[in-house]
C-alpha cells in the first residue's frame, strides 16, 4: 500500500503509576477499513481508543493522524468522531440537533446542517424522528443517532468502544450488520473495540487482537482464526484443542502412534503443538480406519447439546481431551463408548513452542 | 406487601410543619395588631402597621436594600460556587474528596468567627491593605466596615460553602461522558460549558440561586456585624424595631413583610423557569 495509513500509532506506551496499560504498540489503521481491536478485559483497547481521541496522553511513543502528528492537539481539534457505550447522547437536545452538534461548532450554517441531518436520519431508518429527544428512543435508535454524530462532520477517524455492548444479543447481531452497512456506505475509516470475538469476526476488515497491552496478532478474521500466531489467540478466537507432539512426533504422554503434519512443517527437536478446532475433527466407530487421516483412541466422556453441534469430549486415556463437534443429526455415541478421533493432517494450527 | 418506610418520617413531618406554622400564624396575628407600648396590643385588627410601613420610605427603601444586596450577592456567589464546584466535581480521586471536606467543615464554622476573620483581612493594617497600597493602587487603607460591598462579601462569606456543596451535586449527575462527546465533536472547553454543563445544570442553579437568594434575605448576623448600623436591610430593621423600639406589632409586620416578598419572588421565579423549560422542550 502506498498511501500512508490513517492513522498511525508508534511505540506508544501509557504507564499508569507503576502499571503499564500500552507497551510500545505499534498500530496502522488503513484509509477505509473496518479495524477491530479484540481481547480481554484490561488489555488496554480503550485507553488506545482515547489516546487516539487526545483524552489520554500516552507516556511515550507518537500517534500521527494523516500523517500529521497530533499529540499537541486537544480531542476537538483531532477530527475523529466517536460512539460511546453509553450512547452519550446530549438530553437537553433534539435527535437532529444531536446529529448535528459537530458540525454547528464546526460552523456550519443552520440549512447545510439540516440538509445533513436530514441525510443521516435516512440512512440510519429513522427519518421523520429528528424532533425527538433521546429520552423519547430505544436503545437501538439511540445507538444509531450516536452513530449519525459521530460521521456527521465526516471524520478522519470513527472511534467505537464497544458500542454494542448494552443491547441484547437480537438487537446487537441486527445493529451489526446495520453498522457495517452504514460504514461502507460512508467509507469511513473505523476503529472498533469488543471483547466479543464473534463480533469482530463479523464486521471486520482486519483485526488486531490485544493482550496485556500489547499487540499478539493482526490479521484478517481467517487468518486470525485459521492461522493464529500465538497460543493465546488460538484460544481467544473461537474454541480450540492442543495436542502437544515430542520430538518423535507422537503425542506427549501416550501411546499413539506418530502423526502427520501438514506438509512443508518440520517438526524440530524440541517437539511443538499442533492446534485442532473442534469442527475439524470427526468420530469414527471403534476400530475403523481411514487411509491418510490422523487417529486417536480415546472414549466419549460427556455430550452436550449445542443446537446447530453436538459438543463431546473425548479421553484420549493419557490426560489429554479433545473437543469434537458431532452432527446432530448423526448417530453419535454415548458417553463411555470407545471412539476413534480423526482429522485431515492439512487442518491444523502449528503452534512452535518457545 | 411493600413495607411503608415513609410512614416513619410523618412526625416529625407534622412537627416541623406545626412548628413552622405556629410560628408564622403568631407573627400574622401581632402584625394585625397596633403597638401599644409595654408588650400591649391593641384588641382591635386593622392594617395601621402595614400602613405605617408603606407610608414611610425608610421601611421601603430597606426592603428594596434587602432585595438589592440580596441579589447582588446571589449572582458573585453563583459566579464563584459554580466553576469552584465544576473543578471539585471533576477532579480525580482523593484531592475531589479533600476539596469537598475543607468545603464542608469551612460551612460548620459559626458565621461570627467567618465574619471576624473577613474583618481582621480587611482591617487597615490587615494583609488585602497591606497588600495593595504595597501596589500602589490604593492610597488610603479601604474598609468593608459599614459598607455595602462589606454587607455582600459578608453573605457571600454565610452562603458561598452551601453554594459549592449544592453545585457539586448538581454537577455530578452531568456525566463526564457528555463532555467527552461534544469535546470530541469539535467542542471547545468554552463551548463544552455553554452548551452541555450549563444547560443541563440549569434547573439545578436555579434552585440553587433562589436558595442563596433566600438565604441572604434572612441574612442577619454577618449583615449586622459588618454593616454596623450603617446598612440597614430588612432583617436589621426588624431587630432594630423589635429589641430596641420594642414595637412588637411593626416588628411582627415587617417579618411578614419579609416573609411575602420571598414568597412572592420565589413563586415569580419558578413560574418563569417552568415557562422557559417547557419552551425548551416544545
Ligand atoms: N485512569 C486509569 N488509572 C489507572 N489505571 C488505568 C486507568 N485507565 C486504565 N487503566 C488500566 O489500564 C489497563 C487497560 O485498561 P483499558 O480500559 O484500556 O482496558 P480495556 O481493554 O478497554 O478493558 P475492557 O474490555 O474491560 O473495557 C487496565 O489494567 C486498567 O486497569
Ligand atoms: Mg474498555
Amino acid at each position: 500500500m502506498t498511501r500512508p495509513p490513517k492513522v498511525l500509532l508508534e511505540r506508544v506506551e501509557r504507564r499508569f503509576g507503576s502499571s503499564v496499560a500500552l507497551a510500545a504498540l505499534d498500530l496502522a489503521v488503513e484509509e477505509g477499513e473496518f479495524l477491530t481491536l479484540l481481547g480481554p478485559s484490561g488489555c488496554g483497547k480503550t485507553t488506545t481508543l482515547r489516546i487516539i481521541a487526545g483524552f489520554v496522553d500516552p507516556t511515550g511513543g507518537r500517534v500521527l493522524i494523516d500523517g500529521r502528528e497530533v499529540g499537541h492537539l486537544p480531542p476537538n481539534k483531532r477530527e475523529v468522531g466517536m460512539v460511546f457505550q453509553n450512547y452519550a447522547l446530549f438530553p437537553h437536545l433534539t435527535v437532529a440537533e444531536n446529529i448535528a452538534f459537530g458540525m454547528k461548532q464546526r460552523g456550519a450554517p443552520e440549512a447545510v446542517r439540516r440538509r445533513r441531518a436530514g441525510e443521516l436520519l435516512d440512512l440510519i431508518k429513522m427519518t421523520g424522528m429528528g424532533d425527538r429527544h433521546p429520552g423519547e428512543l430505544s436503545g437501538g435508535q439511540r445507538q444509531r443517532v450516536a452513530i449519525a454524530r459521530a460521521v456527521a462532520h465526516p471524520p478522519a477517524i470513527l472511534l467505537m468502544d464497544e458500542p454494542l455492548g448494552a443491547l441484547d444479543l437480537k438487537l446487537r447481531e441486527a445493529m451489526q450488520q446495520e453498522l457495517r452497512a452504514i460504514q461502507k456506505a460512508l467509507g469511513i475509516t473505523t476503529l472498533y473495540v469488543t471483547h466479543d470475538q464473534t463480533e469482530a469476526m463479523v464486521m471486520s476488515d482486519r483485526i488486531v487482537v490485544m493482550q496485556g497491552g500489547r499487540v499478539e496478532q493482526i490479521g484478517t478474521p481467517s487468518d486470525i482464526y485459521m492461522r493464529p500466531a500465538s497460543r493465546f489467540v488460538a484460544s481467544f478466537v473461537g474454541r480450540i484443542n492442543f495436542v502437544p507432539l515430542a520430538a518423535d512426533g507422537r503425542p506427549r504422554g501416550g501411546s499413539a502412534s506418530p502423526l502427520r503434519l501438514p506438509s512443508g512443517v518440520p517438526i524440530g527437536s524440541r517437539g511443538l503443538t499442533l492446534g485442532l478446532r473442534p469442527e475439524w475433527l470427526r468420530l469414527l466407530p471403534d476400530g475403523a480406519a481411514v487411509n491418510g487421516y490422523n487417529v486417536l483412541d480415546g472414549r466419549v466422556t460427556d455430550s452436550v447439546f449445542v443446537g446447530s453441534h453436538v459438543s463431546l469430549a473425548v479421553d484420549l486415556g493419557d490426560g489429554g481431551t479433545l473437543t469434537v463437534d458431532g452432527r446432530p443429526e448423526d448417530a453419535l455415541p454415548a458417553p463411555g463408548q470407545p471412539v476413534r478421533v480423526c482429522w485431515e493432517p492439512e487442518r491444523a494450527i502449528i503452534l512452535h513452542d518457545h | 406487601m411493600k413495607a411503608r418506610w415513609d410512614i416513619v418520617l410523618l412526625p416529625p413531618l407534622a412537627l416541623s410543619v406545626l412548628l413552622l406554622l405556629a410560628s408564622q400564624i403568631i407573627f400574622l396575628k401581632g402584625s394585625l395588631h397596633r403597638d401599644l407600648g409595654m408588650g400591649q396590643f391593641d384588641p382591635a385588627v386593622g392594617l395601621h402597621n402595614f400602613i405605617e410601613i408603606f407610608t414611610d420610605s425608610y421601611f421601603v427603601q430597606s426592603l428594596g436594600l434587602s432585595i438589592g444586596v440580596s441579589a447582588m450577592a446571589t449572582v458573585l456567589t453563583l459566579l464563584i460556587a459554580f466553576p469552584v464546584a465544576y473543578v471539585i466535581a471533576r477532579t480525580d480521586g482523593r484531592l475531589s474528596i479533600v476539596l469537598l471536606s475543607a468545603v464542608v467543615v469551612s460551612s460548620f464554622i459559626t458565621i461570627v468567627i467567618k465574619v471576624l476573620g473577613l474583618m481582621m483581612i480587611f482591617s487597615s493594617n490587615g494583609p488585602v491593605n497591606g497588600a495593595l497600597m504595597a501596589l500602589g493602587l490604593i492610597e488610603r487603607p479601604i474598609t468593608i466596615i459599614g459598607t455595602l460591598p462589606g454587607v455582600v462579601l459578608g453573605l457571600m462569606y454565610y452562603t458561598l460553602g452551601f453554594a459549592i456543596l449544592l453545585f457539586y451535586s448538581v454537577i455530578v449527575t452531568v456525566p463526564r461522558s457528555l463532555e467527552e462527546a461534544a469535546q470530541v465533536h469539535g467542542a471547545s472547553r468554552w463551548q463544552v460549558f455553554r452548551q452541555v454543563v450549563l444547560p443541563l445544570c440549569l434547573p439545578g442553579v436555579a434552585a440553587g440561586g433562589l436558595m442563596i437568594f433566600n438565604v441572604s434575605m434572612g441574612g442577619f448576623s454577618s449583615t449586622a456585624l459588618i454593616g454596623a448600623g450603617k446598612v440597614l436591610t430588612l432583617p436589621v430593621v426588624i431587630q432594630r424595631t423589635v429589641l430596641l423600639e420594642t414595637n412588637y406589632g411593626l416588628g411582627a409586620a415587617l417579618a411578614v413583610l419579609l416573609l411575602t416578598v420571598v414568597i412572592v419572588i420565589n413563586g415569580c421565579s419558578v413560574a418563569l423557569l417552568a415557562r422557559a423549560r417547557r419552551g425548551m422542550l416544545v
